[in-house]
């Protein structure tokens, strides 16, 4: 596999979501490799979800989360030209994406696809399965925040102790949020696999649409979501 | 109705006019592989030969001295008979029946749950071949071959463990402990999905 040229390697790899890129990265060195890496959330980045979902995630990335990963990314190359840790490396790495940067994007695709205004015709999805993914992206926002927080708090070693019964109490409170599942409709789907029926205010509660390039990066995310189109409306045979 | 038909009729035999024309694929071996053009046309590298070719033999008519029509021959020196066998088999069936683009990210491990069963069922490969089709598909540039042979890689990575991969594709870990425990702490992430 490792003999494959680049552009092939980008190929394969660029068909993978991050939760498994991660196990890819620790494979061997040849895929912990910075610039292989970077190549491959740049091409998912411009070819896949769309710099226009990414944006604001990219944005963050560039100016906050950077230097905080590279620094781990530079240890972690062995024989890379990093070991030189000279100005001009340390400069050309700095914009260099890791896959904690591909994960927050694929976070923001979904946060920036679900937050849009509800158009008039689309598809749907359901409002709980909505409620739950964007609680979830939150806490795990959170989870990044605190993790951040928590190399800090290692440093100050003052608030070491009350940094501890704080994190325990938060890891706790994160732990009864599952990630969303896989089907963004499973709920309003009834067993002919089609639009399950209900009254208007039902239906105002328990679903709404979402425009078809929106649809699209959900569904790429979310892969077993069942495409309920407005226009088809609901169950006819129920 | 009479119109009708000898519209088809003409339509056919353009058809038949363009398709009409073989191509012989050598493959590293030297063996010949004649195919329709259609087919052969599939790879961007090849109909960019022909193109050369056909500038090269602009004052020519396709027929040689002797008035048979001539075949134009197409040296493949990377690609082994076993593996143009394949490529050739792929691009027949793409012709009658076209690949579904594959969606990124693969949405399963199963190539069946991504592509028509036909597809999945001819990249159900030996790794070595697969892998020898992968780069054949990129020398050739045939860009639904590459697409489906890079896909079912990547569906034989997807939902595994590092050691899972390693034990695939053969892997040897190379990481010192210090380097694995700081890659493993770098994607903890992972692990909580």
């Amino acid at each position: 596999l490792t003999q494959l040229p680049s552009e092939v390697q980008i190929h394969i790899l660029s068909y993978l979501r991050s939760y498994d890129l991660g196990p890819v990265q620790r494979v061997c060195r040849f895929y912990n490799n910075i610039d292989r890496i970077h190549d491959v959330v740049t091409f998912l980045v411009h070819h896949v979800y769309g710099t226009e979902f990414c944006e604001g995630a990219i944005e963050v990335e560039d100016t906050e989360e950077v230097d905080d990963s590279i620094a781990g990314i530079n240890v972690n190359i062995p024989s890379s030209s990093s070991s030189s840790s000279s100005n001009t490396t340390t400069t050309q790495q700095q914009c260099r994406y890791t896959l904690t940067h591909l994960r927050s994007i694929e976070l923001a695709v979904v946060a920036r696809v679900l937050s849009l205004p509800e158009p008039k015709t689309g598809f749907y999805v359901s409002k709980s399965w909505i409620k739950k993914t964007l609680l979830w992206l939150e806490l795990e926002q959170q989870k990044d925040k605190n993790a951040n927080e928590k190399k800090a708090a290692a440093a100050a070693a003052n608030n070491k102790k009350l940094s501890k019964k704080q994190q325990r109490q938060k890891n706790r409170r994160l732990s009864d949020v599952l990630p969303p599942a896989t089907n963004v409709n499973s709920d309003i789907v009834c067993e002919h696999q089609n639009l399950q029926r209900s009254g208007a205010k039902a239906a105002r509660s328990h679903r709404r649409l979402m425009d078809k390039k929106s649809w699209k990066v959900l569904r790429k995310l979310y892969p077993d979501s069942i495409q309920l189109e407005s226009t088809h409306g609901e169950c006819l045979q129920c | 109705m009479d119109v009708e038909d000898s519209k088809e009729t003409a339509a056919s035999t353009a058809d038949t006019s363009s398709s009409g024309v073989t191509i012989q694929l050598i493959s590293k071996e030297g063996d010949k592989f004649p195919v329709p053009i259609t087919v052969s046309n599939m790879s961007e590298l090849v109909k960019s030969m022909m193109d050369d070719k056909d500038d090269d033999d602009d004052d020519d008519d396709d027929e040689d001295d002797d008035g048979k029509e001539k075949i134009t021959e197409i040296p493949l020196p990377n690609v082994k008979s076993e593996v143009l066998k394949k490529v050739i088999e792929f691009c027949e069936h793409h012709l009658a029946e076209p690949m579904t683009e594959i969606e990124k990210p693969l949405k399963s491990q199963n190539m069946a749950d991504v592509v028509q069963k036909w597809y999945a069922d001819f990249v159900d490969l030996e790794q070595v071949l697969l892998f020898e089709l992968i780069l054949a598909a990129n020398y050739m540039d045939i860009k639904p071959l590459l697409d489906l042979t890079c896909a079912t890689v990547a569906s034989m990575i997807k939902g595994k463990t590092p050691d899972e991969i390693r034990a695939t594709f053969n892997i040897t870990n190379d990481f010192s402990p210090e380097e694995e425990a700081q890659v493993r702490e770098e994607n903890k992430w992972c692990e909580e999905a």
